[in-house]
């Protein structure tokens, strides 16, 4: 299975609190509810397509219970695309403490999860998709199991909460594989993993060039 | 047409443009020894994603300044390079061998970059007093902490984000951990052949944020 994160992230990187205020206050983010006002058709268009790709959804513990209890639970939510794919696709969540998931179609992946995710990509075909699940989502970056990045940016720049990427973690070269921008000004890129980067270094020695913006 | 832009009464429109990883990092996008001493170990990361187009659209937005505005890090490093170049050399260079430039420090006094002007003291009146003599642009090309100041100022008319593929992991990102929040309009956004995207935001005021 391919593991592909979709995510949506401010201009600078932020993504927490995205959906309303009350959502995700902590570490004292008083911002909250920055994308909704923001979701267009077209963006909205794209997330369907995602869910509706999926054959199989992974989730960190507090995003599968904001989940579980909204698209899982309520009526309007469940009929809408997003929540007939998540409904009717099985779900996995990482979790030490979650024993007896309420929601259909769950297994909780518990121990090391590093291998149950491996064994799960090498054991079956399509598409393993990580909506949000920040915590979760760092952690497979760092242990290099993602494949596949879809990145939602909206165009606002909060100026706080937590970011998608940390301030100090592994290096990534990537593909650009699509790129589009929405009417209401949402880019959508979608990257693949492709190795280490290379980086210029040793041009600078022997060369003895400045390392500096717009150097190209 | 910019020579008719010049002589009206016109706002010198200020923008900034900066090479950022997918991760937002700014620092160091091209191979730097000094960069690497103070302890940034992964320089160099974005000159092997630039192709023809990309380089192309770069050349035209040098092309296109009236003056160019650096913060004193970016106007050393630039001096050196791009200043010691002869005429004739490319369109980068000479943009900038030919056009004002400015720097805000406190304590370049004597820039061996001819056509340079030092901006201390009040850098937001000294910089608003540029834009208000003549219209045009007026460009920042990297000068992270000045491009910073300049976004928190709210003096930031136009951005160009060329956003390059790959996750540097460590390193001074361009905006902030705290920091003003902003809504922005996307004016244009394109895919170049080997992946680097533009983004082109203009400030558009506070943001909205959604209740509940």
């Amino acid at each position: 299975m391919k593991l592909t994160i979709t995510m949506n992230v401010s201009v600078d990187g932020v993504m927490q609190g995205l959906g309303g205020s009350e959502e995700d206050r902590r570490g004292g983010f008083e911002r909250g509810g920055w994308a909704l006002p923001l979701l267009d058709t077209e963006a909205g268009n794209h997330i369907n397509e995602v869910y509706e790709g999926a054959d199989a959804f992974l989730f960190g513990r507090r995003t599968y219970e904001i989940f579980a209890g909204s698209w899982g639970a309520i009526a309007e939510m469940r009929v809408q695309p997003v929540g007939v794919a998540l409904n009717e696709t099985p779900k996995y969540v990482a979790s030490t403490s979650l024993t007896d998931p309420q929601w259909a179609g769950t297994t909780v992946l518990t121990g090391d999860v590093a291998v149950a995710i491996r064994d799960l990509k090498a054991q079956q075909d399509g598409e393993l998709l990580v909506p949000g699940s920040g915590v979760l989502v760092r952690w497979l970056l760092d242990n290099d199991l993602v494949d596949e990045l879809d990145l939602l940016t909206y165009p606002v720049v909060i100026g706080q909460g937590t970011r998608l990427f940390p301030d100090s973690g592994p290096d990534a070269a990537l593909d650009l594989v699509n790129s589009r921008a929405t009417s209401a000004g949402i880019t959508i890129q979608t990257y693949r993993r492709n190795g280490r980067p290379q980086y210029a270094t040793g041009m600078a020695a022997s060369e003895g060039r400045p390392g500096i913006q717009e150097m190209i | 047409m910019r020579d008719v832009a010049r002589k009206g009464s016109a706002i010198m429109k200020l923008t900034t443009t900066t090479q950022v990883s997918v991760d937002g990092v700014m620092q160091a996008n091209g191979p730097s020894k000094e960069e690497r001493e103070a302890g940034f170990e992964r320089d160099g990361w974005a000159m092997g994603h630039f192709d023809d187009a990309s380089r192309s659209f770069v050349d035209h937005v040098y092309q296109r300044a009236d003056a160019f505005l650096f913060g004193r890090r970016t106007y050393d490093f630039f001096a050196r390079y791009w200043g010691a170049m002869e005429p004739g050399s490319g369109p980068i260079p000479d943009a900038l061998n030919t056009r004002p430039k400015y720097v805000a420090s406190t304590t370049l006094t004597e820039p061996r970059w001819s056509d340079t002007t030092v901006l201390s003291g009040d850098l937001a009146a000294a910089i608003g007093e540029l834009r208000a003599k003549q219209g045009g642009e007026l460009q920042v090309h990297g000068s992270g902490a000045l491009a910073r100041w300049l976004l928190e100022k709210g003096l930031v008319d136009e951005m160009n984000l060329l956003v390059v593929p790959v996750v540097v992991g460590q390193g001074t990102r361009l905006f902030p951990h705290s920091g003003p929040d902003m809504a922005l309009d996307l004016v244009e956004s394109r895919a170049f052949p080997k992946g680097i995207t533009l983004q082109v935001y203009r400030p558009a005021g506070r943001p909205q944020y959604a209740a509940g």
